[in-house]
Order: C-alpha cells, then structure tokens, then sequence
C-alpha cells in the first residue's frame, strides 16, 4: 500500500476527516437556514435593548430565520437584518415598513412629497421614535441586501418570545398599500 | 436461458446502498461544492445583450471570485472595495432572484453623466447586413455651424416639432454617494443598468469576473482609461 493509503488508514485521521466532512454543512445552514447574533444600538428600542440608557453593554441575543429570505418571503412588519447600503461593512437591522409599489410618506429627513416604492425594493424603518438611520435618509433600498428575518428573542431570559409581526405607531397611516385588487387588474391574475 | 441464468447471477448479487449514510454523503458533498462556489471561486453563465463587445449574448461561461473584494481583516475592507472599470457581478435591484453582469464606471464621490451620449436621435443604419447605431447629431449644432440667421426663429420650430429629443436622463448629473457603485454594460444601446434603477449599494456586489473560460478564454482586463482632465 502507497504512503498516502497509509496516512488515511490511521484512525485518528479518518475521525479527523469525519468531523471535517460536517464543517461545510455547518457553514450552509448558518449561512442559509438559522443562524444567532447579537443586536448592538438602540434604532429598534422598543423592540431590541429596550433599556440601552441604564445598561449600555447589553446586547439582545436573537435567532436569525434566513430560509424565509431565500424563499422571497418578505411581509410587511417583518423585522429583518440588511446590509447597511451606505457602508457595506455594517449589518443593521430595521423593519419593513413598505413593499414595491406602496405609497409611503416619509418621515422628516426626506422632502415630504408621497414616495412609490420601485419594484424590487422596500422601505424600512428603525422602531424607535428618536430619529434612526433608516429609509428615510437613505431611501428605498433594493430587496438583495436583507440578508434575514429575526426571528426570535433568545437571550434577556425575561423578554424571550416570537418578534412580532406589528408596525409601531409612527409608521402606521403613513403607508397606503396597494391591495390585492390593484395587482389582479394589473397583472390579471 | 443462460443468459437469464447470468442475468440473474450478476443481479441477484445487487444490494441497494444502504439509504442514511449515502445520504449524508451526498449532503456532506454538496455543502463543500456550495461552501467552495460561494468564497472561492465559481463558474457562472452570462447571457444578455449588455455586455456585447466584452461577453456574447449567447451565454460565456465565466470565472467569478468573491476573494478580490476580501479581506481577513475589516479595516483592509476599504481598501479592497470595486475599482472603476472591474467587471462584476451583482444581484439585481429589480430582482433579488437574478443577479447582473456589469461594469463598474463609478465608485462613491465621483459624479456621473446618467446618459453619457451627446447629440440627439440616433438611426439605425443596415450597412450590407451588419446593422450598427448611429448618432444623428443635434438639430440645433448643425444650424450653429451654418450660421442660421434666423437662429431664434429656427430655435421656436424645433421645440414645436420636438426635433430636439432629449432622452430621459441626458445632460443630467448625479453624484454616487457613500457605499454605492455605478454599475452600466458595455452595450450602452441595450443595457438595463444604473441609468435605470440609480446607483447600487457595493453590498449587492457578489464578486469580480475574472476571465472568460468558455469561447476563446482570456483574462478580462481593466479596460477603463485614466483621462487627465485639463482645467
């Protein structure tokens, strides 16, 4: 038998390889089916590190559901996380407020003029009531950079539970939505 | 009967693999190949018309890499992002399904001509065959050149007829801002591009083509010229 039979005859290397086989398969179902992390900063307060002021070393823990985006399962009121489209590095995480083809009507850093959100883009929003760096400073943001839908709050053990599916107050009246009545004489389905 | 009698013997030592453990093979494997087609490298098909002189629309088997753009450490990201001229691919703003195919003109800061085409109507021109585009100068520049007395006068008529089109988005001026790249094909006539749908968040990027494998491979160059502007 050659040298490299050898090698792979011994049994700590064919464990070895055992284990290594399941790294990518790891990888694949963090990347595309359930992953965690932790949210920093206070855009989503109510919702996400409630209390940032008294304990700001606190992160939220929670599960990320990343099936429902490679489904292109997008609703309105989903919490989601996105690349952040002003710095590519930055993963934020907001809620969708508006789907392609509702009207919005934005909040005060943007001109107040009624906006049609562009097919293939929606419209998020941070839940708190401060101002936050979300749509309405950077505009309607195309669907490819939400990488995944929260979930899931893991970890203040108290607060734990389903992240619901609600816009909060501000963002309420603002949004008019075309019905399902518009998209069949549109596209006659 | 012999040769069913053999049939049987080769067959009858036939024994279904067993089911869980090819399975997890099979798992195991594909996982690698995606793990592999995602980070490192990855062959791709481009189809479409709007890279014309660079990739055919027939479909040019491509070589893509995220690595390019990467970097193990996030400081050196900056320093990594596109540069004005790669060929990239990215996941298209009007579809999060579909990805697109092309070149890089702008990064952030720089300011763009949404339609880099002066003059005004262009004609389509059968030269034995071959059709190709041509501009049709402005109406208004080849009366500038004969010195139109009537230049006023010559200027009403124009509106009126509307002999003077301007596309949408000519003469326009845009700059990208941070974070975003201008994305356009090389067939400028036929391209759905950030013309369109605006500036693209770097993050859509997916990566840098690298060569063309399929017909006559060659290494795609930064083919994008440096001019100095003379102020």
């Amino acid at each position: 038998m050659s040298k490299a039979g050898h090698f792979f005859q011994q049994k700590g290397v064919r464990d070895a390889f055992r284990i290594l086989a399941w790294v990518p398969v790891g990888i694949f179902f963090t990347r595309h089916i359930y992953s965690l992390a932790s949210v920093t900063g206070g855009s989503m307060q109510p919702t996400f590190n409630p209390n940032l002021s008294s304990s700001p070393l606190h992160h939220d823990v929670v599960l990320l559901e990343r099936w429902s985006i490679a489904v292109n399962r997008f609703r309105r009121g989903d919490v989601v996380t996105l690349w952040s489209p002003q710095n590519p590095d930055l993963l934020t995480t907001k809620r969708i407020v508006a789907l392609e083809g509702d009207l919005v009507n934005p909040l005060p850093p943007s001109p107040p003029t009624p906006i049609r959100v562009p097919p293939g883009h929606c419209w998020v929003e941070g839940d708190s009531k401060y101002q936050t760096r979300d749509s309405n400073t950077y505009g309607a943001i195309p669907l490819g950079l939400i990488t995944s839908r929260v979930a899931y709050i893991l970890w203040p053990w108290p607060r734990r539970g389903i992240v619901d599916n609600e816009l909060p107050t501000k963002s309420k009246g603002r949004v008019k939505t075309l019905g399902q009545n518009f998209l069949q004489s549109k596209f006659g389905e | 009967m012999a040769t069913f009698s053999r049939f049987q013997r080769t067959f009858g030592r036939y024994r279904p693999p067993p089911i869980l453990p090819t399975t997890i093979r099979t798992i195991q494997i594909l996982a690698t190949l995606h793990l592999i087609s995602t980070t490192l490298i990855e062959l791709r098909i481009c189809t479409g018309f709007s890279m014309l002189p660079t990739l055919s629309q027939h479909g040019d088997c491509v070589l893509v890499s995220p690595l390019p753009y990467w970097s193990p450490f996030t400081e050196k990201h900056k320093e990594r992002r596109p540069k004005r001229g790669d060929v990239v691919v990215a996941t298209s703003p009007m579809d999060p399904h579909q990805t697109v195919c092309k070149r890089i003109l702008g990064i952030e800061g720089d300011m763009i001509e949404i339609e880099p085409r002066r003059g005004g109507q262009r004609k389509w021109i059968d030269n034995s065959g071959t059709g190709y585009m041509v501009d049709i100068p402005n109406s208004d520049d080849i009366e500038l050149q004969g010195h139109n007395p009537d230049e006023h006068i010559s200027h009403s008529y124009n509106s009126k007829n509307g002999l003077s089109i301007k596309r949408n988005g000519e003469g326009q001026w845009i700059k990208i801002p941070k974070g975003h790249v201008w994305l356009v094909g090389d067939n400028l006539s036929n391209s759905t591009d950030s013309r369109k749908y605006g500036p693209v968040p770097i993050a859509m990027v997916k990566g840098k083509v690298l060569a063309r494998i399929y017909p006559n491979p060659t290494w795609l160059e930064n083919n994008v010229k440096h001019i100095e502007a003379d102020v």
